[in-house]
């Protein structure tokens, strides 16, 4: 009998940080993963930016007998970007809706008043929007823009006195929509999401396919580090996306960053929230997945319904009343909204956690599957 | 000198459902030898293979290694092993040299990559992708992973499958030199030249049992014993020989 040797036991973070490494090294030399990273996100926004819609005005029609005063008429007229319709009369406007040469109608009321300190009391208005399925593209910004602007109100109204109303006035005059403010939120969480769901999908299956999983299992690595490696890997490169993404738009197009640098952290935090939720939605993709051939039509089920209901491409708005409820808490909603909420309002992230935290509900719940799921052969 | 013992294999037994893979087998592999596995496909080779490596649990049975069990010190068999996969590949768009050191790190330990890359005459690939060697190469280097750690064993399951005469040729030069520098081999085969050649002991197994256990010479006198006699006498070379002649023994890649 040999005698035993006195054996190390070997660091588990040095295999973590090597394999983390690697997958990093592995993803930047692949020239698909770079493209799909990348390259593919700034293409989409510069077509979008080439279109030139900086200057482009959307007609909001206001309705015959919508309120055309008050704080919320006033700073709507106020924006650059809105164009506001008067001259329509109700059957034009139904006509239009129709065919989609009208794409949202204003119909503001007032609705009583409510006390907001001791011995003041402000309107309160009820804004309805109709939208046309008709001009959804259009739709989507309009409505993005008035919710910008009546959270801004609504925000300055319950934070403060009164007489903070005139300022945010002044705030809404300085601020300009612009295009890219509407597409950048939401092509940025497409493209966390897609990459996500694709690179560590198809990463795994490989590692499974190629046996270098079964590799890995024969030296002292564990198994969780195996996966919680690809994941930090993923994570610091979809970080690094976010960023480019990011800079492009600020740069190239003029994207808004309402607070400057804290509204660049704070889109990258909301980025590592998202990134580490949609990253459990690929590796729930491969745990059900008995092969590459059934990896796609599986990681396209996670991702289409995500992709048409997020409200990043068409409004949500225009979608049946029932699917509604679930296209808002779809997890590409809700860091789709988050990111809006912090470029275009302007919000502190705190402002944003309720998308937060159904985020991270989505993400417990996810990891939990996977835990269950998940075939390491 | 009296042989030591570096693997105790001791009633090992192996079920998937209903079908018994490996059927209650025994036996030991000494230090510093190669020792083969034979037999057909479907013997059990590979699921004995994998109980040792601690890819797979046993059902029943023990396997000491270095005095560690299976059963309880996997974690600390796979620190003194080295494992290599019939058909794994490895990451992706990685130099040798850089999965050399993820190897290494695996295992904690640092390595000189172009030193052990040199050792399995890698020396002037450091620096290429996987993808872009030969057959050879790539079992050179596959073996070349299994010595990071310095393992006092290393598993080896059909090496030589897929490789020209020239490269066989080298990757026995190769364990033969792990061998000698005092690492015991373990390998699996279906080449029966290769076990007659390579290693020092083999046992031949069949439907998850073990049928012999010896040198290839022991098992031979064996059967000469019981009256066997080739049906044709064995021609005086062979065509492997002609093309090796031809061709050279050199590695050639």
């Amino acid at each position: 009998m040999v005698n035993k040797k006195t054996i190390k036991k070997p660091r588990q973070f040095v295999a973590f940080l090597a394999m983390t490494k690697a997958s990093v090294l592995m993803t930047l030399r692949n020239p698909t993963s770079l493209f799909f990273n990348f390259l593919f996100p700034f293409i989409f926004i510069t077509i979008f930016g080439l279109l030139n819609w900086e200057n482009a005005k959307f007609d909001l029609v206001v309705k015959p007998n919508s309120m055309k005063t008050g704080i919320v008429y006033e700073a709507l007229q106020k924006v650059d970007a809105l164009n506001l319709v008067t001259d329509k009369n109700e059957e034009q406007i139904l006509d239009g809706l129709k065919k989609g040469q009208v794409a949202v109608t204003l119909d503001i009321q007032e609705n009583g008043t409510v006390n907001i300190a001791p011995g003041v009391d402000m309107p309160v208005y009820d804004v309805h929007l109709d939208t046309s399925a008709g001009a959804p593209q259009a739709a989507g910004s309009i409505t993005s823009i008035v919710n910008a602007v009546v959270g801004q109100i609504n925000a300055s109204v319950s934070q403060n006195a009164p007489k903070i109303v005139n300022e945010t006035q002044s705030v809404v005059e300085g601020r300009k929509y612009q295009q890219i403010d509407f597409i950048l939120p939401g092509q940025l969480a497409f493209a966390l999401l897609s990459n996500a769901l694709f690179g560590i999908s198809f990463t795994i299956m490989m590692y499974k396919k190629n046996l270098i999983l079964k590799r890995y299992f024969a030296t002292p690595v564990r198994k969780f580090n195996i996966l919680g490696a690809e994941v930090l890997s993923k994570t610091l490169i979809a970080i690094l996306q976010s960023a480019i993404i990011i800079a492009a738009g600020y740069f190239l197009f003029h994207f808004t960053l309402a607070n400057g640098w804290v509204t660049v952290l704070s889109m990258l935090v909301l980025s590592l929230v998202g990134i580490i939720v949609f990253l459990a939605f690929g590796l729930l993709a491969t745990s059900i997945a008995k092969n590459e051939d059934s990896l796609t039509p599986i990681t396209q089920l996670f991702m289409m319904p995500q992709l048409f209901l997020s409200g990043a491409f068409f409004p949500i708005e225009n979608f049946p009343k029932i699917i509604q409820p679930i296209a808002h808490v779809l997890p590409m909603t809700l860091l789709n909204e988050a990111f809006k909420k912090v470029a275009f309002e302007g919000v502190a992230l705190s402002a944003t956690l309720p998308q937060i935290g159904g985020l991270l509900a989505w993400g417990v719940g996810l990891y939990i599957l996977v835990l269950i799921l998940f075939k390491w052969e | 000198m009296k042989n030591e013992t570096i693997i105790e294999v001791k009633n090992l037994v192996k079920k998937y459902g209903d079908f018994t893979a490996v059927k209650g087998i025994s036996f030991e592999v000494y230090k510093g030898e190669i020792f083969g596995l034979l037999g057909p496909n479907g013997a059990g080779k590979t699921t004995t293979f994998e109980i040792m490596e601690t890819l797979k649990d046993e059902t029943d049975g023990d396997v000491i290694i270095s005095g560690y069990s299976i059963n309880k010190e996997a974690e600390k068999i796979k620190t003194i092993i080295g494992v290599q996969l019939q058909a794994s590949g490895f990451p992706e768009r990685l130099t040798l040299r850089e999965l050399i050191d993820l190897f290494a790190a695996l295992y904690d330990v640092k390595v000189d990559s172009v030193e052990l890359l040199k050792k399995v005459q890698l020396g002037d690939k450091v620096n290429a992708y996987v993808k872009d060697l030969s057959g050879g190469q790539k079992q050179r280097f596959s073996i070349a992973t299994t010595l990071v750690n310095k393992p006092e064993v290393v598993f080896l399951d059909e090496p030589s499958t897929g490789l020209d005469p020239q490269a066989r040729l080298n990757l026995w030069g190769l364990i033969r030199e792990i061998r000698d520098s005092g690492t015991t081999v373990v390998i699996t085969t279906h080449f029966m030249d290769e076990a007659e050649l390579l290693c020092d002991r083999v046992a031949v197994m069949d439907e998850g049992n073990i049928l012999q256990i010896g040198s290839p010479d022991e098992l031979i006198a064996t059967l000469l014993k019981k009256g066997f006699k080739r049906e044709k006498l064995e021609k005086l070379a062979t065509l492997e020989d002609v093309f090796l002649d031809l061709t050279g023994k050199a590695l050639r890649e």
